[in-house]
């Protein structure tokens, strides 16, 4: 905890700019109306052992999940997702969709500051067999989920809060145990900085961003737990590609889930004013 | 009668070619709020270069200022300016226009004709505006919400008077002289 607690001081007050483009998050502002973006996230998490659920995880495991996004409009986006991985099975298979739709309802605009509110709904259909008792839509469970995003854009300092329920379904092949929960709630907090540009020059400077996010989740049936930390990296290329990468560790917890570590590499590409 | 109205049609053409011939609009200076990254500015900076009207941006990334140019004889329409900064996610901050004006005597409540568009002066002691001068603008959502808060009053007041004109007007802007 008092590691934690120096990481958020240092990031603090080493805060040059404000930045919320969270890689593990999403932040209250929208993408631009009328603009693509695709994205390739990859997932990898490295063999794991817990004796006391008896999970024994010995190989390294892989997803993939290729997204398109589109901005409707300035207020509203819209996400789609397509999973394939290694992480039920040892071979590659191709796990489901999801659907992810945002719409920022508030938004208080300054110069040196803003304040935005957003809403946020998901449904997935996966077809994995369901091991744990981590509610995951990406990839892992279908269901539901909804929440509300809160981003403080605070002078040079950009926070945001993320808090959510999610609810899980049987997936396509595979029942809900009834040990298993069907509902989880989950938060976050999110904060992030400039590195690079000290000054910006042009739009082929590439920016590089630095992260810390905290990711918990809560499942009230099963009186589970987690709450992991997720630092990340950043690069703003040509003003339209992004490449990011964040680990995320579990701090504490007591939930059932596939792992506790896990590593994000993602290149996304977006294409403004892409229609008319 | 048609005559008549034909000659009231020519007076109003020539009083209104009289106004403009005093003013010129030269360029424009946007500053937009809540962008945190170039990639915010780039994407604000695509939806600029989708108006017909804009002819070169140029950017001051560091103050997320764009510079606009606009083309020659074309008619200039701010409300779709704002438009496109808030379709890429984010707030005009301040649009100062910079016009040239030819010994053009104004005062508080000054009526500037231009195109389509009327200008109407607040906050302004009785002064005569030569050469290159700079207008902000001052209404709702062409400045901060805090900042538009100050001039509300005075603007909703002069919009009840406008109501009885009879020009053909597509836009008020409400503007104080920097």
């Amino acid at each position: 905890m008092k590691i934690l607690l120096f990481l958020l001081l240092l990031s603090i007050s080493f805060a040059i700019n404000g930045q919320e483009l969270y890689v593990s998050s999403e932040p209250a502002s929208n993408m631009p109306s009328k603009s693509i973006g695709f994205r390739l996230n990859n997932e990898i998490m490295p063999p794991y052992r817990n004796a006391l659920y008896g999970v024994d995880n010995k190989r390294y495991m892989f997803r993939q999940n290729a997204e398109v996004m589109l901005g409707l409009s300035k207020k509203w986006m819209f996400h789609f997702s397509m999973f394939s991985g290694t992480f039920h099975q040892s071979y590659y298979k191709f796990e489901g969709i999801n659907l992810y739709t945002k719409f920022r309802f508030l938004s208080k605009d300054n110069v040196q500051s803003h304040f935005r509110m957003a809403a946020y709904a998901k449904a997935a259909v996966i077809s994995n067999d369901i091991q744990y008792n981590d509610i995951n839509l990406q990839g892992d469970n279908s269901g539901f989920a909804g929440g509300i995003i809160a981003t403080q854009l605070l002078h040079k300092f950009a926070l945001s809060f993320t808090g959510g329920y999610n609810h899980s379904i049987n997936n396509l092949k595979y029942k809900l145990k009834p040990s298993q929960p069907s509902c989880a709630y989950n938060y976050s907090f999110s904060a992030g900085y400039l590195l690079f540009p000290f000054k910006y020059k042009n739009y082929r400077q590439t920016n590089i961003n630095l992260y810390f996010e905290m990711l918990g989740k809560t499942n009230p049936q099963t009186a589970e737990h987690y709450i992991d930390m997720a630092p990340a990296i950043q690069f703003i290329i040509n003003s339209r590609m992004r490449l990011e990468m964040a680990y995320k560790r579990q701090l504490a917890g007591n939930m059932l889930r596939i792992n506790n570590q896990s590593i994000l590499i993602r290149f996304e590409y977006n294409i403004f004013n892409a229609y008319k | 009668m048609k005559r008549c109205i034909a000659k009231l049609i020519l007076i109003c053409i020539f009083i209104i070619a009289q106004i403009s011939a005093h003013a010129q609009f030269v360029k424009a200076e946007l500053v937009a709020s809540g962008l945190t990254c170039s990639m915010c500015s780039f994407a604000t900076q695509k939806q600029l270069q989708s108006v017909p009207f804009i002819d070169t941006i140029g950017t001051d990334l560091n103050h997320t200022t764009f510079l606009l140019s606009f083309k020659k004889d074309s008619v200039i329409d701010f409300t779709l300016i704002k438009k496109k900064v808030e379709d890429a996610g984010f707030s005009v901050a301040s649009l100062v226009l910079t016009f040239h004006f030819d010994s053009l005597k104004v005062d508080n409540n000054y009526h500037l004709y231009y195109q389509n568009s009327l200008y109407h002066f607040i906050n302004l002691k009785s002064r005569i505006l030569n050469g290159n001068t700079k207008l902000k603008l001052i209404d709702k959502g062409f400045v901060s919400d805090k900042e538009y808060k100050k001039y509300r009053k005075v603007i909703d007041n002069h919009t009840s008077e406008q109501a009885g004109n009879t020009r053909i007007i597509t836009h008020v802007y409400h503007i104080i002289v920097l």
